[in-house]
């Protein structure tokens, strides 16, 4: 065998790496063409008068968006349901984020008996179903007269989300270093005014990456809000979108897209400009 | 000022004891320097007298008031921490003004007038509107003395402040600190591993070791009587030479210590009742290697034989390998030696220190 | 030198009035509910909320329950399905994929699949109404079209694939994240060695990527087993366990007889199984995320 025989090296060697790199995106795209059309289909329908073959848009109207200023029939005023469900996006951030400071700084700063079992027990809890006691919690909001007011589904969703987020802000305040708190001890604070005046503004990033996935999660909540709240004076754009889904499937998807449009403004926004930030704190939030 | 008194303090974590039964006072205006190796407790003895950890056992008083109970911020106390502590969302003015803050009564403008005054002194005026991530490493630090004497505190505590600066620049800054400490007079303790900034600076020094307090005395006492081989050997860099085995015998009137027969050094005669309490016998003989000379030839010293020449410039460290061990010694790098040449090693007779084997402590 | 007056102890209460609230609502919302489900499952409660307790007739009523073994059967298919497809292999596939590109696009795909599970629920199953769209709009029936096929009726011919592929589009994220981050941590020198050695992709895979995150795939198995099968969310949103029970599952069966027939007592009776599920979830989640201690970095004033 001479030399020159022994590399045998035709257009598969030499390209070897394009065409794995080809396969492997051509693979991706493929698996994940079902989101992107699906969610291109849903902007393009709420703007057009109907879809040729389906998903080309043929005709520019904003009549799917008739009911931003019409009363339709079967749905509440949208703006009030807006209203609402601002209301219980913010009041969930509020919620955890009071809740989950406090206790955050709590778990990670002192040492007290019992510490380590509180820990594992909030981990537990944020693996745990909540589906699975609704029964329950249905008679506990009862009892408390908290049914059919959005303060139960404030406290509940917050309730469900507070382990996750006080575990993820006690990762925050453990990457303080300690002798910026014990400076603030001798330079004469108590360890609350040390908490709001030092390690509160320390952790502030950990404070906004709760707010905003609180925000949302209390404004994507549904199972909450069509099973505890019963007069439309509460609804939020969760049950006015389910409602509206009852109502009008298969029948008018111009309505129904502009509506979810509408619905999900704020995780559009959150995913083209802070998509990057998503990634990596929903890995915690997420329960699977 | 203040005086500063720890009476058997003890503090454990879990299992460790970090500081064991330490007994020390400090006077007013005194410079006290706790020194030891990593993990002796210096930082845990200085945060339980900030009064950030509480004594598991013992006390302490400040002006004769127990304070093992007391927050730090009833103690009048400033404290400069090793990686500085600062607020990094707060502004360098912000920093210094911060425990100000804490005081009643007081007006912005007297805030700012004695921030100005303290960044006067410390040279950092014209930083009063950065952050401390816009600092250099000795800037931060004069921010952080700025911060400690901002409330005019009685008492100030150093944790190890210079070991995060350059060569070059900690002796500025010791230099600074030492003269500040003396213009204000503030009682202050200071912990360090660096034995040459504790003999530059402190009026006392405190060597800790496993959270024992070892000896307390002024840089010379400790360096030159100390009290068991501990302290011995951390002090002094080559540090002391040791030889164990050794005994004291007794020859027509003059004293000796020897090993295997052989006379290593006279025992000046003041020193010949302190074996009253001491054996005689498993002694260990420690000398400093500035504190020899090396001979030819002597009937009484160390035999042994060069094993190897460290040139250091101002000085020659000579390695000399007798009874098994290797001795180091300071010599003149004018002197010619070569290895493995036999020689004498000569001992000044009132330098030499003596151990007992058993309990460690020094004999003289 | 300190006025008396100012001085006070150390306060011991101080972590345990921080968490107060914190333990409110663990209590209230997570243990109480744990608790009452027990004794509510021995009681015939009804919408007039009243303790009637009837022993183990709950328990004896399921059995006898006509729709139960075709409920098991669907919640069999449902957990199975979903995990081997997407929540286990897509998720392992996708893993795979996005770390062997660029960290910049393998990261855009990972955020795209993130997409369905940060969408309100109703919205995301309002697309796959649309996907499964029984009529020529629909786009699986677009794509039948244009390969030349005949439309489907999902809905009445296979309503539980519809289901599968939901779910799956949003069980899917968790173990991609999951597996990506440990294959992400696996040390380069690996591979390195292995195509010096002429491994190609699939004996990488095989041979390195796979062996080392095995812990990783055994968690995600099981944890989303246990997920799944206390999930009903889209379910609901989409078919409502339609037609006719054809894809209603333990969760939301257990849903429809407290919320819809109003028998607490019944419904409590079935959840109680989602309970002890729940548990057991929750302690393989503790498991496998080690926590660290806390304690040194208390100040104890
Ligand atoms: N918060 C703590 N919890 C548990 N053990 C501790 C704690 N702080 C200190 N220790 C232990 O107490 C001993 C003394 O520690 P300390 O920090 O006082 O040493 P040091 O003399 O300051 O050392 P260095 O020169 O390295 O700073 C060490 O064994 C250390 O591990
Ligand atoms: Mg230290």
């Amino acid at each position: 065998m001479t030399k020159g025989e022994y590399y045998k090296i035709g257009f598969l060697q030499r390209n070897s790496s394009k065409i794995f790199n080809v396969t492997v995106y051509a693979l991706l795209i493929v698996l994940s063409s079902p989101i992107v059309l699906a969610y291109a289909w849903l902007f393009l329908r709420s703007f057009s008068t109907g879809m040729a073959h389906g998903f080309i848009p043929t005709g520019l109207t904003f009549s799917n968006w008739r009911f931003m200023w019409e009363q339709i029939s079967g749905l509440p005023n949208v703006w009030h349901v807006t209203f609402n469900t601002f209301i219980l996006g913010g009041s969930v951030a509020g919620v955890v984020l009071l809740v989950s400071s406090m206790s955050g700084f709590a778990l990670s700063r002192f040492a007290f008996k019992g510490q380590g079992k509180l820990l594992l027990l909030l981990l537990m809890l944020h693996a745990f179903p909540t589906v699975s006691l609704m029964v329950a919690i249905f008679y506990i909001l009862r009892m408390t007269h908290l049914l059919n007011s959005l303060l139960g589904v404030i406290l509940l969703r917050a309730s469900m989300d507070i382990p996750w987020a006080t575990w993820i802000i006690k990762g925050f305040y453990d990457g303080i270093p300690r002798e910026i708190e014990w400076a603030g001890a001798i330079d004469g604070y108590s360890r609350i005014s040390i908490w709001r005046k030092v390690l509160l503004p320390m952790v502030k990033p950990g404070l906004i990456v709760i707010a905003v996935f609180e925000f949302l999660s209390g404004w994507s909540e549904f199972i909450f809000i069509t099973t505890f709240i019963f007069s439309n004076k509460w609804w939020t754009l969760s049950q006015y979108t389910y409602t509206a889904l009852g109502g009008y499937r298969f029948a008018d998807y111009g309505l129904l897209t502009a509506i979810s449009v509408w619905y999900i403004l704020p995780v559009t926004i959150l995913f083209i400009f802070a998509n990057k930030y998503m990634t990596q704190m929903s890995l915690g939030g997420i329960k699977g | 000022m203040a005086t500063i008194k720890l009476e058997n303090l003890t503090k454990k974590f879990n299992k460790v004891i970090a500081v064991n039964n330490v007994s020390l006072t400090i006077k007013d205006g005194e410079f006290i320097i706790l020194l030891g190796p990593s993990g002796c407790g210096k930082t845990t003895t200085l945060l339980t007298i900030a009064g950030i950890y509480r004594p598991t056992g013992g006390a302490i008083y400040m002006n004769d008031t127990i304070m093992n109970d007391i927050p730090p911020r009833y103690r009048k106390i400033g404290m400069v921490f090793q990686n500085y502590a600062l607020y990094p969302h707060m502004t360098v003015f912000e920093n210094i003004a911060f425990p100000l803050r804490t005081v009643k009564d007081i007006s912005k403008t007297d805030i700012k007038t004695k921030v100005e005054e303290l960044a006067d002194k410390m040279r950092i005026a014209s930083l009063l509107e950065r952050k401390p991530s816009e600092l250099s490493g000795g800037q931060q630090q004069r921010v952080a003395i700025a911060r400690a004497l901002a409330k005019e505190p009685q008492i100030l505590l150093f944790d190890e402040p210079l070991s995060n600066l350059d060569a070059k620049l900690r002796i500025i800054m010791r230099g600074e600190l030492k003269r500040l400490q003396e213009t204000l007079g503030i009682t202050t303790v200071y912990v360090t591993h660096d034995q040459s900034e504790a003999m530059a600076l402190a009026d006392r020094v405190a060597v800790f070791n496993h959270g024992i307090l070892q000896q307390i005395g002024s840089p010379e006492d400790i360096y030159y009587s100390p009290r068991n081989i501990f302290v011995a050997g951390f002090l002094g860099s080559p540090s002391m030479n040791f030889l164990s085995g050794t005994r004291l015998i007794k020859n027509e009137g003059t004293a000796y210590i020897e090993k295997e027969g052989k006379k290593l050094v006279e025992v000046p005669s003041k020193n010949l009742d302190k074996f009253e309490n001491a054996p005689s016998e498993d002694l260990i003989l420690g000398f400093r290697p500035e504190d020899c000379k090396i001979v030819p030839n002597d009937e009484i010293g160390i035999p042994g034989k060069i094993y190897l020449l460290e040139h250091l410039g101002r000085e020659v460290v000579v390695n000399i390998e007798a009874f098994g061990n290797i001795f180091k010694v300071i010599a003149d790098p004018e002197s010619r030696f070569e290895k493995e040449q036999r020689v004498v090693l000569k001992l000044k007779p009132d330098r030499v220190h003596l151990f007992d084997s058993k309990t460690e402590a020094a004999v003289f | 030198m300190v006025e008396k007056t100012k001085l006070r102890p150390f306060n011991k209460a101080l972590p345990w009035i921080l968490l107060l609230p914190l333990v409110i609502l663990v209590l209230m919302f997570y243990i109480l509910p744990i608790v009452i489900t027990m004794p509510l499952s021995f009681t015939s409660m009804g919408l007039s909320f009243k303790w009637l307790f009837v022993g183990l007739e709950n328990f004896r009523n399921i059995p006898r329950d006509p729709i139960i073994p075709q409920i098991i059967g669907n919640t069999f298919i449902y957990v199975f399905f979903t995990l081997i497809v997407f929540n286990f292999g897509m998720a392992v596939l996708l893993s795979l994929l996005t770390t062997s590109i660029s960290d910049r696009w393998g990261g855009f795909f990972r955020t795209l699949w993130m997409l369905p599970r940060i969408t309100p629920s109703v919205v995301y199953g309002l697309l796959w109404l649309w996907i499964f769209d029984p009529s020529k709009n629909g786009l699986l029936n677009i794509i039948l079209s244009v390969l030349g096929m005949p439309s489907q009726d999902m809905f009445h011919h296979n309503p539980m694939l519809l289901i599968v592929f939901a779910n799956g589009f949003v069980g899917a994220s968790m173990g991609m994240m999951v597996f990506s981050a440990a294959i992400k941590a696996i040390p380069i020198e690996y591979y390195r060695a292995a195509m010096v050695d002429g491994a190609g992709w699939f004996t990488m895979v095989r041979k390195i990527t796979l062996p080392l995150i095995r812990w990783h795939l055994l968690f995600i198995t099981a944890y989303e087993t246990l997920s799944l099968f206390t999930s009903y969310q889209y379910i609901l949103i989409i078919t409502n366990g339609g037609p006719v029970n054809r894809t209603n599952v333990w969760a939301l069966y257990t849903y429809q007889t407290a919320f819809s027939d109003f028998k607490f007592g019944y419904g409590a009776a079935l959840s109680l199984v989602l309970v002890v599920v729940g548990v057991i979830a929750g302690l393989l989640y503790i498991h496998n995320i080690h926590v660290e201690s806390t304690s040194g970095n208390a100040l104890e004033i």
